[in-house]
């Protein structure tokens, strides 16, 4: 196994923890906020890793370049999703409480 | 095959049956859009484990993106209720509503005996099927006629080549049915023209900032994917799609992209894949070939040609899809006569 | 014994289960809405058998012919739908029914 590799495997381990420990709290969190953020940090910081651990293994400089483009339009994406869903649970907050805005 | 493999392809099948099954089953109509998307999702990682990544591609965006957008618009209009004020239907209707339509109330109560039938023979069609599909021998296919030929269709990827080159007729057709579903939506929709959407909630900075930025990146893409489709995964469709959303995300962000164009482009757009199609199926008759066969020599650059009009079109017709579906439905027909004089002309 | 299973024959096993599964639904579903689900997800279940076959005797790459023929199958078949949609809608509209059923 050479360096790249076992970083590959350390990153993407990592990445996973984050997915994981993501997934959990938006099953276990009760409200739509903190659920975003337990969403948002398996996101962007799950993927981050991932892409990095993926990126020691990129054939080429352009290839690296494209998987980091990845990380970076999934990360513009996401906040702009997460934003809009507060956004709109938030209008709401005053007709519901906030744990009615869920789903 | 690895213990590990086994796994991995036994549980995203597990998934896709589960997230079928809810899908199906799920009591609220938004509940069963979600998981059919997600389902979809799924079916792309599945299509990646069957080695075909195109389809992949496909199924993400055009089965799974597309379709879920217009199945949550619709969701829109199936959660207003039928009996209220035409003033009222203007409005986007309270997001609980959505949630609490419940779909279960639609089957009727006391139909006990179609229900055990159907479940019956459904679960006695699965087990012959299963049954046959186990017994279905290997081998056969025709993964070597088309690597065979490859060098003589013009590209480097055999998936592109099926599809623009050996089976030109399937895509040409295709794009006819594109047009024809168009043609279909103008029909039901009982009126043409992409009526303007008076937004109820208009977007953020955020999200206006950020669709403005992807818009060109989105294009960019698409033409990427384009040339791509000659020598790896992509091509036509993939490309169209992304042209599509980028016009879908567009509009949502309240750019009002297809009614500012003049109504003969509209349509030039929605014709150009079919017709680019039929008239390089006409020039290969007049010069003695077969129909959309094109001379070897060539075969390179005429095909990007035709992908690129394909492209185009496929991308028009899907955003045109949910620019119809997405403008106010109308029941006054004067009101959308008026509209119509004002911006989009009748064809 | 497990070790003879290959990545299609899983797939392909599925597709004939989530073929029947949606089969049912399409039937047993009222709204319209589901039904053009069911509809949807029968024709995956197609389109899996169909790549699954193609993957049977090939090496790192499936079959050709089957993949393309399935992703003119995806855009007809979101094609179609969106159609369905349409229509469903026009019907919602006009008479305030969301199934074949008659009105009570």
């Amino acid at each position: 196994m050479t360096p790249a590799d076992a970083a590959t495997i350390v990153f993407c381990l990592a990445g996973a923890v984050f997915f994981l420990a993501g997934t959990v709290g938006l099953l276990r969190f009760p409200d739509i906020f903190s659920r975003l953020h337990a969403l948002t940090k398996a996101d962007n910081l799950g993927l981050g890793l991932i892409v990095i651990g993926l990126v020691f293994q990129a054939e080429s400089i352009a290839g690296a370049f494209k998987l980091l483009l990845i990380w970076g339009l999934a990360l513009a994406a996401g906040s702009n999703t997460c934003y809009a869903i507060g956004r709109y649970a938030l209008e709401r907050l005053p007709e519901k409480g906030p744990k009615e805005v869920e789903k | 095959m690895r213990p590990v493999e086994i796994g991995l392809d036994g549980l995203l099948c597990l998934l896709l049956l589960v997230l079928a099954w809810k899908a199906l089953r799920a009591p609220h109509l938004y509940q069963s859009a979600i998981y059919f998307i997600a389902l979809g999702l799924v079916m792309a990682l599945a299509w990646v484990r069957l080695a075909a990544p195109d389809v992949a591609l496909a199924e993400a965006a055009i089965g799974t993106g597309l379709l879920g957008v217009l199945l949550i618009d619709s969701l829109r209009v199936f959660a207003r209720d039928s009996k209220t004020d035409p003033d009222a239907e203007s409005e986007e209707p309270p997001p609980g509503e959505i949630n609490v339509y419940p779909a279960g109330s639609a089957r009727p109560s006391g139909r006990t005996l179609p229900m055990i039938l159907v479940t019956a023979s459904c679960g006695l069609l699965a087990i012959l099927l299963v049954e046959a599909i186990i017994e279905l021998p290997d081998g056969g296919g025709l993964t070597a006629a088309a690597q065979e030929n490859l060098e003589r269709s013009g590209v480097d990827h055999p998936v592109t080549a099926v599809l623009l080159n050996y089976r030109g007729y399937d895509t040409w057709l295709e794009v006819g049915v594109l047009l024809l579903a168009m043609l279909g939506i103008f029909c039901a929709g009982g009126r043409v023209g992409f009526a303007e959407t008076r937004q109820s909630n208009p977007p953020g900075h955020l999200l206006s900032w950020l669709i403005r930025a992807l818009a060109p990146l989105m294009i960019l893409a698409a033409a990427y994917l384009l040339w791509l489709g000659k020598l790896a995964p992509g091509g036509a469709f993939q490309s169209g799609v992304i042209l599509g959303s980028a016009g879908i995300l567009l509009r949502l962000a309240g750019f009002q992209v297809i009614s500012r164009l003049p109504p003969l482009a509209v349509k030039l757009g929605l014709l150009l894949g079919f017709g680019v199609f039929l008239i390089f199926g006409g020039a290969a008759l007049l010069t003695g070939r077969a129909f959309l066969e094109y001379p070897e020599a060539r075969a390179g650059e005429l095909i990007l040609l035709v992908e690129t009009a394909a492209a185009v079109s496929i991308g028009f017709t899907i955003f045109a899809f949910f620019a119809y579906l997405n403008s106010r439905d109308q029941p006054e027909a004067q009101e959308n006569h008026a509209r119509e004089e004002g911006g989009n002309q009748k064809p | 014994m497990i070790a003879g299973i290959e990545t299609h024959q899983i797939y392909a096993v599925t597709a004939g289960l989530l073929f029947c599964m949606s089969l049912g639904g399409l039937f047993l579903c009222g709204h319209f809405f589901k039904k053009i689900i069911a509809t949807k997800i029968l024709g995956t279940a197609v389109f899996l058998l169909f790549i699954s076959l193609g993957k049977r005797n090939a090496m790192e790459f499936a079959d050709p012919v089957p993949q393309a023929m399935v992703i003119t199958g995806i855009v007809v078949a979101v094609s179609a739908g969106a159609f369905a949609l349409a229509l469903a809608r026009r019907i919602w509209r006009e008479t305030g029914q969301s199934t074949f059923e008659d009105k009570p």
